[in-house]
């Protein structure tokens, strides 16, 4: 390591007169050597210490640019002209929408489908459609089939979507225009992800759902208890949740298709902020078996004798809310090591480094790694009020995306827009506007989002 | 006498320095006392030692040091819910200061009576019951809360207490003890509620419930 040639050297006139104060005081020239030598030692090392452990600390927490992090994502290209999905990185900005015409669509629930569609597709920012003539055209017709839908390009009549969709028709038009956003801009839509989130409405905190436009709000859990810290499993087919049905906080996963639960994490103390690995095949989660609150990483099927979890982290505060990175080797997390919340990386098997992320708020939680890895979301407070931040790993830069509040953010698939809760409700936060949007009006004592990817 | 001598500056074309040296302090005119050559260092070193041990920020009170835990009792066969009496010890509840989990002064005395309640009812499992107020978010107070739990756990340890009667459990903010928004609320709420499990609870038969 190269050090700054800082030192010190003390001026002659100082160091005679020092010597002649030394003597009048009967202080031998050993004792007076020995003095000075620790003087300049002290100071010395007073130089160097802190030089070293700022080295240390605020070592840039962003590998080298992620484009190789996650070469299938497709890159962001709103793209009038690009082939979708061909290749050239563009940064999203808002402007520069595609127009996309749709046609009503046909069928009993064709109006409301009709508008649920042209709701969806704004709500992406990156598709403004309308009803009259433009470069893409969207028909469907809902049946007892489904919806028979079709997406093609006007200029040349190329079709980009064609595919009948089965299952109930909110649902159908969601995953067509996720469909429409991704053969047009190259960005995963999230019209069909859903909302988990829990609400204390009831009395108690309960597990909910709900589709990410606020509709089909369904209750999960009924325990009377405490349920917390809702994630979903890659797949979506899964969640993982903290309740204290047993009267200790445990770890459950809930099969959202039977709603099966399986109790799987219950050491002794905390067992708590599960998040699925991208394979699906693990948990991190904060465990307090050993003494302080640490990160283990454990198998979904939970911890047998011959399945123990691996502690990840070893420190004198309290580790929680890990987040992996899209790719899976890496876990953003917030540790209270260094006094007050901050947020760290550090690699998914023992022994990694792990460093602090420089953000702009020293207290900082529950962060959330976006789908495309170039992200990470996270609470901050500032003035006393907490605010949804947002920091780029390639920059290593950090933002205040809200002004008047909001807490538990959490990435769409997009890679663009958050969900967050403030006061009780649910809002859709654009990052790049930071525009936010209420979910649904009706809902109370709501927090701790997660968002289907 | 001599100062030390103290590289300042390096030749710009000379290898990048590996830091600043400083040279050996005149050794060689005291090579007529040996035990002066070896006391220079040796009290440099020590008087060193001392005021970096001084000097090292202490965020943490050394009982909730990592290497300093006592391993957690297994879990009781009991309900924490209903077969925990947090009535009895009700008055020596600790409270702790704002995104701290550091024993105060002031609630030191409590926890001295709790020790004389476990003297006088030996076998009596405790439930150390960690919460914190609303501000935070909830995975980060339930982390908290938890160690709220533990620093009075080992504080109790450390006055001589047997951590195997000792359970911690943490509510983060999701129990407070006063409902309101004010300053006085949230310092209700930051606290280590002591409860005792009740008699004949543990003998109870049966997992909890999955």
């Amino acid at each position: 390591m190269q050090l700054p040639p800082r030192c010190h050297t003390l001026p002659d006139s100082l160091r005679k007169a020092a010597s002649r104060a030394l003597r009048s005081l009967g202080v031998t020239r050993f004792a007076a050597l020995a003095a000075l030598t620790l003087l300049v030692a002290i100071t010395f090392g007073f130089t160097l210490i802190p030089t070293a452990a700022l080295a240390q600390d605020d070592i840039p927490t962003a590998r080298p640019a992620t484009p190789a992090l996650q070469p299938d994502a497709p890159t962001a290209a709103p793209a009038a002209e690009a082939d979708p999905g061909a290749g050239s990185t563009i940064q999203v900005t808002g402007a520069a929408k595609v127009d996309i015409q749709v046609q009503s669509i046909s069928g009993t629930e064709g109006s409301t489908a009709t508008t649920t569609l042209m709701t969806d597709l704004s709500r992406s920012q990156l598709i403004n459609p309308t009803t009259t003539q433009a470069k893409y055209s969207a028909t469907a017709q809902l049946g007892s089939g489904g919806l028979v839908a079709r997406l093609t390009d006007t200029a040349n009549g190329r079709v980009l979507v064609n595919k009948t969709y089965s299952g109930a028709w909110r649902d159908a038009v969601h995953q067509f225009a996720d469909d429409i956003t991704f053969a047009t801009t190259g960005i995963p839509g999230f019209a069909s992800s859903k909302i988990a989130f829990v609400s204390n409405s009831t009395g108690s905190k309960e597990l909910y759902i709900m589709d990410i436009d606020g509709h089909n709000v369904r209750q999960l859990t009924s325990d009377r208890t405490i349920s917390s810290s809702p994630a979903w499993s890659r797949d979506n087919t899964m969640l993982a949740y903290t309740s204290y049905k047993s009267g200790y906080p445990d770890v459950y996963i809930i099969k959202l298709a039977t709603g099966q639960r399986t109790r799987v994490a219950y050491f002794p103390g905390i067992n708590s902020g599960a998040a699925f690995s991208p394979d699906g095949t693990r948990l991190a989660l904060t465990l307090s078996k050993d003494g302080n609150p640490e990160l283990y990483i454990m198998p979904i099927t939970g911890g047998g004798n011959n399945a123990a979890p691996v502690r990840l982290t070893r420190t004198r505060g309290a580790e929680t809310s890990p987040s992996w990175s899209p790719t899976g080797d890496r876990i953003v997390f917030c540790s209270d090591d260094r006094g007050s919340p901050q947020l760290f990386i550090t690699s998914s098997t023992p022994g990694g480094n792990t460093d602090r992320l420089s953000l702009n708020s020293t207290f900082t939680t529950e962060p959330d790694w976006s789908p495309d890895g170039r992200k990470i979301t996270y609470t901050l407070r500032a003035g006393g009020l907490f605010q949804i931040g947002v920091y780029d790993m390639a920059v290593r830069n950090s933002v205040q995306c809200t002004t008047t509040g909001g807490q538990d953010s959490n990435w769409t698939r997009d890679s663009r827009h958050v969900v967050y809760t403030n006061n009780g409700q649910i809002y859709l936060l654009d990052t790049v506007t930071r525009q936010s949007t209420l979910i649904r009006g009706d809902l109370k004592g709501c927090g701790e989002v997660a968002v289907s990817k | 006498m001599q100062a030390p001598t103290i590289h300042t500056r390096h030749p710009a074309d000379a290898p990048p320095p590996s830091g600043c040296a400083v040279a050996p302090a005149s050794a060689s005119a005291h090579a007529a006392h040996p035990w002066r050559v070896i006391a220079l260092p040796l009290f440099a070193i020590l008087t060193l030692t001392f005021l970096a041990a001084c000097t090292t920020p202490q965020k943490r009170p050394a009982n909730t040091a990592d290497d300093m835990v006592v391993p957690m009792p297994a879990r009781l066969d009991i309900n924490p819910d209903t077969d925990v009496d947090y009535a009895i010890l009700r008055g020596e509840t600790v409270y702790f200061a704002y995104d701290s989990s550091i024993i105060q002064a002031s609630e030191r005395g409590k926890l001295s009576r709790v020790l004389e309640w476990m003297t006088a009812n030996p076998r009596r499992p405790l439930f150390l019951a960690g919460h914190a107020d609303k501000r935070g978010t909830p995975e980060y107070n339930r982390g908290l809360a938890e160690r709220r739990a533990q620093a009075v756990r080992m504080y109790l340890i450390g006055l001589g207490a047997e951590g195997e009667l000792l359970h911690t459990i943490s509510y983060g903010e999701e129990r407070p003890a006063s409902q309101g928004d004010s300053e006085q609320d949230y310092a209700l709420n930051r606290r280590v509620e002591i409860g005792v499990v009740r008699e004949g609870a543990v003998q109870r038969q049966g997992q909890p419930q999955n």
